[in-house]
């Protein structure tokens, strides 16, 4: 079981026929249980490669499998769609229906689950997320980071094995984004969900066991967090750039405070600096 | 002055089941060359209110001046007297229209009687500001642009205007670090041109780099109204609304409680890096 890309690039081609090659041939698995963070400049093919994976684009060559079945063959992406979950970048894309629990129970209701099932599944998702109070409200109507939390208990409600999500806490406030990493977290450990997290917040790619970085639709490098997201030269040569902790950390560092380089979050460079003295 | 807003109070769908209070009894102001951080948790009334603030929407109670005048006193002078504030909307798919990134960073300028030989140079180096290639990017659709690409058009359709009063709605979001670096670059320089800045921001980081006076909302009210050290010493305050302080004063915070900084509570990585090197016995600069 796992998401397979086989060489599988993406090219979009414009009304007036030029062709943008957002993703450039790429192989890459993901497997359930694993979390895998995806961080590149705007425009580096991070969204294209999030769609290929749910099967929404078909590669322009190459493959997507979803647990074996091809996503370029329309009746096997529809199987495969059942347990690949995408929260959009951009949450509105998302939104159905005109009452926030009929929109979070559209998912389990393409999947054909029972009625009190769905039910124990939207009133859950919505307490997830937070809102719950706002089950009869009409989405449409909702903050922006409201509305981002709709589109994540929607998610949340179909459990599927594979999670998309494009930045799914972009307009969220610090307590919400902290909500949905350990919500994200608590799947993987105890529903072996597999999230693959696409951030422009640094700080919460370093939660992943993996990170890939792409750079003009090429993954420019892959690993582990601590070796890549610090790495001031990578990052600058993905149009990225380090964290203000790992900033500090290599700061003191070059001053002979001997701090261990690889740390990215502020909470982990305070624990360095406190077992120091 | 240049934007007052004096006991707002608004509410959707008024009237209605429905009825949602956003603001109850808002007072601010904005002068010439603030520089002013909005912060607060989801759904507590900043869009609300900065909508309100660039005169785009109406409030259900309270008054709305510009430069001394009440806008809606004189609806027939509010086209004339909007110009004076640029929002960036939260959601750059909410602004762009046009068939074209050109036509849409064009849009004020051809509105606002610039004449028709200096629109595109408007237009192109609003676009190049915002990192975006001139020649490659005017004849897209914006929506074919990927979501940074779509929120740098936006912003570069309202710096064009170049407003006195610039307010951003959480505009870094979906900027690469690199974007948002340029970015809070350019509002500097232009705040330092005495434009007013008002940015609705969740990255604390973001605020205390930039900011000189922090408005905190909750529950459409404001709480809080002072100098961003003032803002993130009041950490009942910020718990209470489930706001975090910046990295730096995370850091400080735990080393503090380490019992290895004591003093002021730094806010930039310069003042951090001084402070900590002082303490483990290494000269700063
Ligand atoms: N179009 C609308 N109709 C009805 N209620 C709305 C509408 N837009 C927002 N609200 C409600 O008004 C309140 C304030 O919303 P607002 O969008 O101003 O919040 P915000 O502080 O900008 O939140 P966020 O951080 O999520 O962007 C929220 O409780 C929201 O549910
Ligand atoms: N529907 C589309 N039609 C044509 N070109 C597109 C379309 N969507 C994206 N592109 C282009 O493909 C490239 C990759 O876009 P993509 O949305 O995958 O980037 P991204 O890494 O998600 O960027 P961002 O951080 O800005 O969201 C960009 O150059 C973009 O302009
Ligand atoms: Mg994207
Ligand atoms: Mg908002």
């Amino acid at each position: 079981m796992s998401i397979e890309l086989n060489d599988a690039s993406f090219t979009y081609t414009l009304a007036n026929g030029e062709a943008i090659k957002a993703l450039a041939p790429t192989m890459l698995t993901v497997e359930p249980g694993e979390s895998v963070a995806v961080v590149g400049s705007n425009g580096s093919g991070k969204s294209t490669l999030a769609k290929l994976m749910n099967g929404l684009l078909a590669p322009t060559t190459g493959s997507v499998t979803v647990d074996g079945l091809s996503t370029a063959n329309a009746g096997e992406m529809l199987l495969a769609r059942r347990t690949v979950g995408m929260v959009f970048q951009n949450p509105d894309n998302q939104l159905i229906a005109t009452i926030v629990e009929d929109d979070v129970a559209f998912g389990p209701e393409n999947l054909g689950l029972p009625q009190a099932e769905i039910r124990a599944r939207v009133d859950e998702s919505l307490k997830v997320v937070g809102m719950y109070e706002y089950r009869r409200h009409d989405p449409h109507y909702l903050s922006a980071g409201q509305r981002q939390k709709i589109a994540i208990a929607g998610i949340l409600a179909m459990r599927p094995r594979y999670m998309i999500m494009d930045e799914p806490t972009s307009m969220l406030d610090p307590a919400g984004r902290r909500d949905v990493l350990a919500t994200l977290a608590d799947l993987r450990r105890d529903r072996s969900v597999a999230v693959v997290h696409i951030t422009h917040v640094i700080e919460e790619a370093a939660h992943a066991d993996r990170v890939i970085v792409l750079k003009r639709g090429r993954i420019l490098a892959a690993g582990k967090p601590g070796a890549i997201l610090s790495d001031e030269i990578l990052m600058v040569e993905a149009g990225l750039y380090i964290t203000r902790a790992s900033q500090l950390a290599h700061r003191l560092a070059a001053k002979g405070v001997p701090v261990a380089s690889g740390l990215i979050t502020a909470e982990e460079v305070a624990e360095a600096l406190c077992s120091l003295s | 002055m240049l934007v007052e807003l004096g006991a707002v109070g608004y509410t959707y769908l008024p009237r209605s089941e429905a009825a949602a209070q956003a603001l109850a009894d808002v007072s601010l102001t904005v002068g010439s060359g603030e520089f002013i951080a909005l912060i607060g948790p989801t759904g507590s009334g900043k869009s609300t209110l900065v909508q309100i603030m660039a005169g785009l929407v109406k409030p259900t109670s309270g008054r709305v001046k510009f430069e001394g005048n009440d806008i809606w006193l004189e609806k027939a002078r509010l086209p004339e007297r909007r110009r004076l504030v640029g929002l960036v909307f939260q959601e750059p798919e909410k602004q762009l229209f046009e068939m074209t990134v050109e036509d849409d960073v064009a849009f004020w300028p051809r509105n606002a009687g610039v004449s028709a030989e200096a629109v595109p140079e408007m237009t192109r180096a609003a676009l190049e500001a915002v990192g975006l290639d001139y020649p490659s990017y005017r004849e897209r659709s914006p929506f074919t642009l990927s979501g940074g690409e779509m929120r740098r058009v936006a912003i570069a359709g309202i710096v064009v205007m170049n407003p006195r009063v610039l307010i951003l709605d959480e505009s870094t979001v979906g900027l690469d670090a690199r974007g948002r670096m340029d970015l809070a670059g350019r509002i500097r320089a232009l705040n330092q041109k005495d434009t007013a800045i008002v940015m609705v921001s969740h990255d604390m980081d973001e605020v205390a780099e930039s900011a000189d006076r922090v408005i905190m909302l909750a529950q459409g009210g404001i709480v809080f109204d002072g100098p961003p050290r003032e803002a993130f010493k009041q950490t009942d305050l910020l718990a209470g609304i489930d706001l975090e302080l910046p990295q730096v004063a995370r850091i400080a915070a735990r080393l503090r409680r380490q019992g290895l900084l004591g003093g002021r509570l730094p806010l930039t990585l310069a003042e951090i890096e001084s402070d900590i090197l002082t303490a483990f016995g290494k000269v700063p600069e």
